[in-house]
């Protein structure tokens, strides 16, 4: 046989292996485990730019607390009650669903 | 065996986050991702850390996955680059094992040993652009356009690749039966 013909077979020769189901699961395992990392990573970020936003709004708003305290107060209650009326309506409309079925 | 069409299906629905689909995108293309690495990689492990590192990057890209190739060719392509930054960042060239082809028999895989082991080590000794060149559509059946898409060069350039690679691989086979 010529060393072309020996070329050709040795190259041609299969490497690939048998189908196999652990390497699928095994790059699920990971895809899924890179997936939560960057959501994870996503989070983290959106949470700190969220609470960057709010010490640098909060910060001219304490100057102007410590000058009308007793505004401050007003303005911090009427805040309070429009948070707790929106938490019950957001609870009343997750119930909703629930109480359907 | 796969269909484009089911393919096409399989990639759409993958795009919208169904990991099942994307699952099956894999079951049907392991083989040959895993099949061109090992002939590029040298070393059988190595080659499916690199072959599952792939099939990863590749579902977290899939959204730039255009569809100007098949997807078995888009992922040898990720495949072949994370596999020649690795060598080039840890030196894997060093690291080559050729003790899995003694695990075929001759005659399932069509050529003997010895020719294998030759070819094999030369193949090692080929420059990175050569070997995935040579293994691609020597080895693994892609057309010559297949393989200047995955790698990513111009078709000229992968037949001269082609060529040259197949010349020094004759040469070296011809000194080892002359020792």
């Amino acid at each position: 046989m010529s060393a072309e013909d020996r070329l050709s077979r040795a190259l041609a020769a299969p490497v690939a292996p048998a189908k196999d189901m652990h390497f699928t699961l095994q790059v699920m395992r990971q895809a899924e485990a890179a997936r939560f990392k960057a959501e994870t990573g996503r989070r983290l970020l959106r949470g700190a730019a969220l609470a960057a936003l709010a010490v640098a709004a909060l910060l001219p708003l304490g100057g102007w607390a410590a000058e009308n305290a007793d505004a401050a107060l007003d303005l911090g209650l009427a805040v309070g009650g429009v948070v707790a009326v929106l938490s019950v309506l957001r609870g009343l409309r997750r119930g909703a669903p629930a109480r359907a079925r | 065996m796969m269909t484009g069409d089911d393919e096409a299906r399989l990639l759409a629905e993958a795009r919208r986050g169904d990991a099942r689909a994307f699952s099956r995108l894999v079951d049907a293309n392991q083989q040959a991702v895993r099949g061109f690495l090992r002939r590029f990689a040298g070393h059988w492990a190595d080659a499916d850390d690199l072959a599952q590192e792939a099939f990863v990057t590749a579902w977290a890209k899939l959204s730039r996955f255009e569809g100007r190739s098949s997807f078995r060719s888009w992922v040898c392509g990720v495949g072949y680059r994370i596999a020649r930054d690795a060598r080039r960042s840890h030196a894997r060239a060093g690291a080559r094992d050729f003790s899995w082809l003694e695990e075929q028999d001759d005659a399932e895989a069509g050529a003997p040993l010895e020719d294998r082991l030759a070819v094999a080590r030369a193949m090692a000794a080929l420059p990175d652009d050569q070997r995935a060149a040579v293994a691609l559509c020597l080895s693994e059946g892609f057309s010559h356009a297949e393989a200047a898409a995955i790698l990513d060069m111009p078709l000229g350039t992968v037949k001269s690749h082609v060529t040259r690679g197949r010349e020094r691989l004759l040469k070296m086979l011809e000194s080892e039966d002359e020792r």
